[in-house]
């Protein structure tokens, strides 16, 4: 009998100690996507709608306000791909055809005007009215980021980011120096390197500077390149009205979670660095839509939206 | 050029035997196979050209992984 008490009061406190520090994302609405590949993500604001470039070939909105999503294809050949997705200040949306085009895209997939681009590139954002491209560089150290309008040659350096040496093939310094900016509700926006538990805070004129973010553990190069789902140290970050920074890191998934994608982990640091709030969720989560101080809107890893609230 | 495809293979071929946990490395037997498929053009040039496709396909693939 007494043994049995010890027992069930030992899975009471276990229990107990799952439920406080995890939190459940309320479910909103969608899917909005399936377990498929984010390629590119555009955000013009907060009162506008978030796209997503999905599976590389269809571009997914979603209205957070009218709780809705659209999705339409992009013209595209068989065997052609489309990575990156980038809204200027004008409204244009951009994208990277196949490595060495650059395309703009209308809302409903239609393509409005191609350049050839005279390199292959990785990556597209933007800041205001310029386009930033990151180059697939084999080579490092060099500029991560340059910027430039489009169908332009001429390119400027876009913040102090250089990509990084590694020991290693010149493959996998490529891909461990992919960059990746989130979005921002601030003056400086948030991007990273996919081994490294820290983010480059940038602002519109590409001054730059570096945040450690205390408490996510940094990930092996060797881990990162051998692995088909990596823990990844920034999943996504997010820079809310006040310059907090908002991080999906990859966390420690729940005991029995399948094979969504996503990180356990969402994190909140004061524009200092200084880590303010940190929970576990039990659902994945894959992006950050909104945040402030008492919600944060995601994209779970069952490609719903879902409402965290602080 | 060639050799350093030939070293990167090496590399990456020590990468994929030492023991890690059970992934499935799509992406680096995907880039030995291709390696492979390009040292078996006659040309040099062709060989190169084939090379650096290569090298793109794990940038993407890796890009997915990593990135997507």
């Amino acid at each position: 009998m007494r043994s049995t008490m010890v027992i069930v009061c030992a899975l009471g406190v276990m229990a107990c100690r799952h439920s406080r520090s995890a939190v459940t994302p309320v479910r909103l609405f969608g899917p909005v996507i399936g377990n498929e590949i984010i390629a590119g993500r555009a955000d013009g604001g907060a009162d506008r709608p978030v796209l997503l470039l999905v599976a590389e070939r269809d571009l997914v909105s979603i209205d957070v306000e009218h709780r809705s999503v659209a999705r339409r294809s992009l013209a595209l050949a068989d065997g052609s791909s489309c990575w990156g997705l980038a809204q200027l200040s004008d409204g244009s949306l951009w994208t990277i055809r196949d490595w060495k085009t650059l395309r703009e895209i209308s809302l409903d997939g239609g393509t409005l005007r191609e350049f050839a681009l005279s390199n292959a590139h990785a990556a597209l954002f933007s800041a205001g009215d310029r386009l930033l491209f990151q180059r697939a560089e084999f080579v490092a150290p060099d500029q991560a980021l340059t910027s430039g309008k489009p169908g332009e040659g001429e390119r400027q350096p876009w913040s102090s980011l250089q990509t990084r040496p590694f020991k290693l093939a010149r493959t996998s310094v490529a891909a461990l120096n992919l960059v990746t900016c989130g979005p921002t509700r601030a003056e400086e926006r948030a991007c990273w390197f996919p081994d490294e538990p820290a983010v480059a805070l940038i602002d519109q004129a590409g001054r730059t500077r570096r945040l450690e973010l205390a408490g996510i553990p940094r990930v092996s190069p060797e881990v990162l390149l051998t692995s088909d789902n990596p823990a990844r140290p920034v999943r996504d970050a997010f820079v809310d009205r006040s310059g907090g920074l908002w991080v999906i890191s990859a966390g420690t998934p729940i005991e029995g979670a399948g094979q969504a994608p996503g990180g356990w982990l969402l994190a909140h640091f004061a524009p200092t660095g200084a880590p303010l709030e940190r929970v576990d969720l039990t659902e994945p989560a894959r992006l950050i839509l909104e945040a402030d101080t008492r919600r944060v809107l995601l994209v779970l890893g069952s490609g719903y939206v879902a409402e965290v609230r602080l | 050029m060639l050799k350093k495809v030939v070293f990167a293979a090496v590399v990456l071929a020590g990468l994929v035997s030492a023991p890690r946990p059970a992934f499935a490395q799509t992406c680096t037997r995907d880039l030995l196979d291709c390696y492979a498929r390009a040292a078996r053009e006659d040309s040099f040039w062709y060989r190169w050209a084939d090379g650096i496709d290569c090298e793109l396909q794990y940038a993407g693939c890796v890009r997915r992984v990593l990135v997507g």
